[in-house]
């Protein structure tokens, strides 16, 4: 089958995000946010000293900081009533036969165990707090790639590495919700790839929030050495519950010099969730950092993939759909700092907005005085399907060298009336004619991720569409 | 075969509460090849899109039958279904569909069954071989920086591979050079060969027409059909041009 | 009376990250000014219209809302300043311009206001000229308001050549009824701190905006910007269009906001940005805004900045220029290009004149 065949899938059925597995015998912690109850998570994961030090500290910086005065509003989250560690009750394993049944069901609904069969090099599956399932291949392993979880990982070989890095990209004062990052992180991965090495197929992580009211913190650190590649995946999905979930995942990418890192996302939240994640990247010299961004889900997202390019030439691509159904206020797009000479960055976003959907795009390209023959080219469009809808283009740009390149272009409008005429005019009809014209404004994305995942986006931009004619 | 394919009758048709056609009547029967000729602004394209279902025309009056069934009340792709194709003088850019998709997908709806891939990708192949398109252009994005000729062949090939029983081509060869022009007849050849399928050719030039047998051809003038004649009037106008009708 | 004022003026439409520091503007501890300021010659068919109130506008103005925003009626207020008001009667084109020139002289600390009603299917070309000597230094401050009725039509040209020591804070607040155009020419090339707001409501179906704004900033001058173009009537439109060079340590922020509000069925709106760097010291800020809330609308943004591109260079080049000449004449072409749209001769003869190129203007007439 070729790439192009993969608007011939049959509809997925919501349902299978929807699966609520009951909690039990869980460790849940109390809610609302206490020394006490960090202290409590540091106990739980034998948090090294640095680390409980780190924690509190980072609570302290929560406290004093103040939320956003810009973007969507977070009224509706109550952190006394947000559950921060919700501990499955398992351990984690390598073996997909050693997870408990109604965990391994929902993953295998998901699809992730065939998906790492197919063509992943290695899967880690998070339940609520923490990894269940974590495992890669041995060729991949054999290559010296690390690929485990972060609290293996903070205990194991590489915790100089990893403290050296921890939070050093995306500090606790970056933001209130860095700051209770830093305070109740719990669970994500830790990759190493050795110098010059390639890792082929991609590894992927997938987050999986079940308990109602709870907050999903997992923390990634990914770091790409020198002249080495990686695709990394992220999937994210929960059941919807009536009560505010709250995700606070914070990703630090270092991508080495003539490295390259490709990060994909398709984050499909339940429309309950508060996504208030951090991914940040630090590109040295001759480095690409790629973003794919796909975000469906959710209630409210505040999400923004920064690329720091601090080596000459580093270059960064960022490429991303947002798509704002009814009650979500997604708020989301990228930030680019170019820090070194010869550096570029294209940004490549569409937004679609439906049925009272509220999207903004929201950017930032700052070209420092030190990043000389700089290159920047900006393009976002939106696309609105109804009157009930909204949608606002805010980009920045701050330049500060006279010899760099910089565009930007930005279009809004609407499904022309003409092209569905046109595709039904052959026989299409009017539902699959609009949803069409979606897909392709949303192929820019698409075309960059795996079959697998192109399909399961299509299936949700189908699903989105699905009765969405008056 | 005496059924009728099409039948227009009495029709007026609006744009913006301007009137456009003024009671049009235009019997088509299957396989027969008519011409709708005219000068520019006459009314010609109205009657296609009317004829496809067009939102933006606003019938005010008469009829339209297709294979004996009312069609005014039918959805476009609903007419498609049942075997309309309409050519666009300017076909509309799609990004992000392919060509090769978008017909495979086109063809399923028409014939409401899946289609083997294997067996679309030869008729696909053959019927780009006739118009001399480089299969290429398959996984090239609907419309998407087509030239204006690669548009009009892109439309041939839509109905080469859908095979309706009516072909609506609207100004098919304008603005094609000899060549095209050429190539763009012999797909309408090839689907005449094959189906049998009636033609109804908007035109204000007859060059397309030097290859085709023409059956009947309908001069059309503020908005009415004027005279109607065998393909003897085609020649008529290519001497005269409108005048005669003009005075009319 | 305070002798001192804060002002937050520049509002962005719709905040985004504080650190960018591009959501707004304070200004802190600006000197109260004096009322005045201005000659103005009254053309045939112009009539002014009494203040009648305390305030510095008449109750018909004072709603209309303001690029700046309502921090600089407050320094208005605190200045004494009473708007003149000035009206053109139904059905009137007015062929000579309404001239109001505000010439300003060392340590000048103004303020002033003016108010233009274009009544119905009416006709005016409105320019203000803020001039002083070149190496003067002051602070001053103009408000305009404009409210065009039905069909009306209204030409607003600013040319700004202060001496390079002025702190000037220029804000302009349109209302367009149905079918109303106004059309908006700015040519800032002087003073050394520039604080402009254009904020214009396109409140009447398929009432319009134009426009055009070019600028030189140089030394360490800044220019804090904040244009919005308000789509609340049906097939509305908006063209704004800002251009010029930075040289030295300039520093300069463009805030440009299309906001299609709900029911603007059919609006168009179009913002276009062409800096050239001439520096490397320089600080160009950028955010242009679509604020969108409803389905049947079209709006583009596209901006260019930085550098020439390599090819026209080397042609240029090829014709025997320096890269310097080069860029000095782009710099010029985008001033030339928004000069060549003011009608009146004089003015555009007092622009080249600042520019330091008298009698060229003769020349290109000819």
């Amino acid at each position: 089958m070729s790439e192009r065949e993969k608007t011939y899938v049959e509809d997925v059925n919501r349902s299978i995000y929807d699966i609520r597995n009951e909690e039990k015998d869980v460790y849940r912690i109390q809610k609302g946010l206490t020394p006490a109850i960090v202290e409590e998570i540091s106990a739980k994961k034998n948090d090294p000293a640095w680390m409980a030090n780190f924690r509190l500290q980072s609570l302290q910086i929560y406290n004093e900081m103040e939320v956003p005065d810009w973007g969507p509003s977070i009224e509706g989250l109550n952190m006394e009533d947000i559950v921060t560690y919700v501990k499955p009750n398992t351990h984690m394993s390598a073996k997909w036969s050693e997870v408990p049944e109604d965990i391994k069901d929902t993953f295998e609904k998901l699809g992730i165990p065939q998906a790492e069969r197919k063509s992943l090099a290695g899967v880690g599956a998070q339940y609520d707090s923490e990894l269940v399932y974590h495992n890669v291949r041995e060729e991949v392993a054999a290559q010296g790639v690390v690929y485990t979880d972060m609290e293996s990982a903070l205990n194991g070989e590489y915790a100089d590495m990893v403290r050296k890095h921890f939070m050093k990209l995306v500090p606790p004062r970056d933001h209130k919700f860095a700051a209770l990052h830093g305070a109740v992180w719990s669970g994500g991965s830790f990759v190493y790839v050795p110098p010059g090495v390639s890792v082929t197929i991609p590894l992927q992580s997938y987050f999986r929030l079940n308990a109602p009211g709870a907050g999903q913190f997992e923390h990634t650190l990914i770091i790409v050495d020198e002249g080495a590649y990686l695709h990394f995946i992220e999937g994210c999905s929960a059941p919807k519950y009536n009560v505010a979930n709250l995700h606070a995942g914070c990703v630090e990418l270092f991508v080495g010099k003539n490295a390259k890192l490709r990060y994909s996302t398709i984050e499909n939240w339940s429309k309950n969730m508060y996504n208030l994640n951090t991914k940040r990247a630090l590109v040295e010299e001759g480095g690409t950092i790629e973003w794919v961004s796909g975000s469906f889900g959710s209630h409210v997202s505040y999400l923004y993939p920064m690329s720091v390019l601090n080596g000459k030439g580093a270059r960064a691509e960022f490429t991303g759909i947002t798509f704002a159904g009814a009650g979500q206020n997604l708020d989301t797009g990228t930030k680019v700092v170019h820090n070194a000479p010869e550096t570029t960055s294209y940004i490549n976003t569409k937004s679609i907005s439906k049925d009272g959907g509220i999207s903004t795009f929201r950017s930032s390209v700052v070209v420092k005085n030190s990043a000389a023959k700089s290159k920047s080219a900006v393009s976002c469009q939106s696309l609105m399907l109804d009157d009930k809808s909204r949608s606002d283009t805010i980009p920045a740009m701050d330049i500060r060298t006279q010899d760099a390149d910089i565009g930007h272009e930005a279009k809004i409008g609407r499904i022309s009336d003409e092209a569905v005429f046109y595709l039904m005019s052959r026989g299409i009809s009017e539902e699959d004619a609009r949803a069409m014209i979606v897909s392709g404004f949303a192929d820019n994305v698409s075309k960059e991720l795996p079959l697998e995942y192109a399909v399961e986006m299509n299936n949700l931009i189908r699903l989105e569409m699905k009765g969405s004619i008056g | 075969m005496s059924e009728q394919l099409l039948q227009v009758r009495n029709l007026s048709v609006s744009v913006e509460d301007k009137p456009i056609l003024h009671g049009i009547d235009l019997e088509v029967r299957p396989g027969e090849t008519h011409v709708l000729m005219g000068p520019n602004g006459a009314g010609k394209s109205t009657l296609g899109y009317t004829i496809m279902g067009s939102p933006r025309y606003e019938v005010t009056g008469g009829e339209i039958l297709f294979k004996g069934k009312q069609l005014l009340e039918e959805t476009t792709d609903q007419r498609a279904k049942d075997g309309i194709f309409l050519s666009f003088q300017n076909p509309l850019e799609v990004p992000g569909v392919s060509l090769r998709n978008f017909i495979r997908n086109a063809v399923e709806q028409r014939s409401g069954s899946r289609i083997k891939l294997w067996t679309f990708k030869k008729e696909l192949e053959k019927a780009m071989e006739v118009l001399q398109m480089d299969p290429s252009y398959g996984d090239r994005d609907l419309n998407v920086g087509f030239s204006g000729g690669e548009k009009k062949k892109a439309e041939i090939l839509q109905l080469l591979m859908l095979k309706p029983s009516l072909a609506i081509l609207d100004e098919t060869d304008s603005g094609l050079d000899v060549d095209a022009v050429r190539t763009v007849s012999k797909g309408v050849e090839e689907y005449q060969k094959d189906k049998k399928g009636a033609l109804l050719i908007i035109t204000h030039s007859t060059r397309i027409l030097e290859s085709l047998h023409v059956d009947k051809t309908h001069v059309l003038v503020n908005g009415k059909i004027v005279a109607s004649g065998d393909a003897s009037l085609v020649d008529e106008i290519n001497e005269h041009g409108f005048e005669r009708f003009l005075e009319a | 009376m305070e002798k001192e004022y804060n002002m937050t003026i520049n509002r962005l439409p719709a905040k985004t990250w504080n650190w960018l520091r591009m959501n707004e503007t304070q200004l802190e501890k600006i000197e109260v000014p004096t009322a005045g300021g201005v000659k103005v010659s009254l053309p045939e068919k112009i009539t002014t219209v009494e203040n009648e109130g305390s305030q510095p506008w008449n109750a018909d103005f004072a709603g209309i809302p303001s690029g700046m925003g309502e921090d600089m009626d407050g320094l208005l207020t605190a200045a004494g300043v009473k708007a003149q008001h000035y009206e053109v009667s139904e059905e009137t084109t007015e062929a000579q311009p309404l001239l109001l020139d505000y010439t300003y002289v060392q340590n000048s600390l103004q303020a002033g206001a003016v108010a233009v009603r274009a009544r119905k299917n009416s006709e005016i070309t409105v320019i203000q000229d803020f001039a002083s000597d070149r190496e003067t230094s002051g602070q001053a401050a103009v408000s305009t308001r404009l409210h065009l009725e039905e069909g009306a039509k209204i030409r607003l040209i600013q040319i700004q050549r202060l001496g390079n020591g002025f702190t000037f804070m220029n804000d302009i607040g349109a209302l367009c009824e149905e079918k109303a155009s106004l059309e908006v020419i700015q040519l800032i090339l002087g003073g050394k701190n520039t604080y402009l707001g254009c904020k214009t409501t396109l409140q009447g179906r398929e009432s319009s905006l134009n426009a055009d704004t070019a600028y030189i900033v140089g030394g360490d001058g800044r220019l804090d910007m904040n244009y919005v173009a308000v789509h609340e009537g049906k097939k509305t439109q908006s063209n704004m269009q800002a251009g010029g060079v930075l040289r030295d340590h300039a520093f300069k922020l463009y805030r440009g906001t299309i906001d299609f509000k709900w029911g603007a069925k059919g609006a168009v709106g179009n913002e276009k940005e062409d800096v050239l760097l001439l520096s490397n010291d320089v600080v160009n800020q950028t955010i242009p805004l679509i604020l969108c809330a409803e389905e049947d609308v079209e709006g583009n943004h596209g901006a260019t900045i930085g550098k020439l591109d390599d090819e026209l260079l080397l042609y240029l080049e090829s014709r025997g220029m320096n890269r310097e000449q080069i860029y000095e004449m782009m710099a010029m072409a985008k001033v030339d290009a928004v000069c060549r749209k003011i009608p009146d001769a004089a003015t555009r003869a007092k622009v080249q004149e600042f520019l330091g190129r008298a009698g060229e203007e003769e020349e290109a007439e000819e």
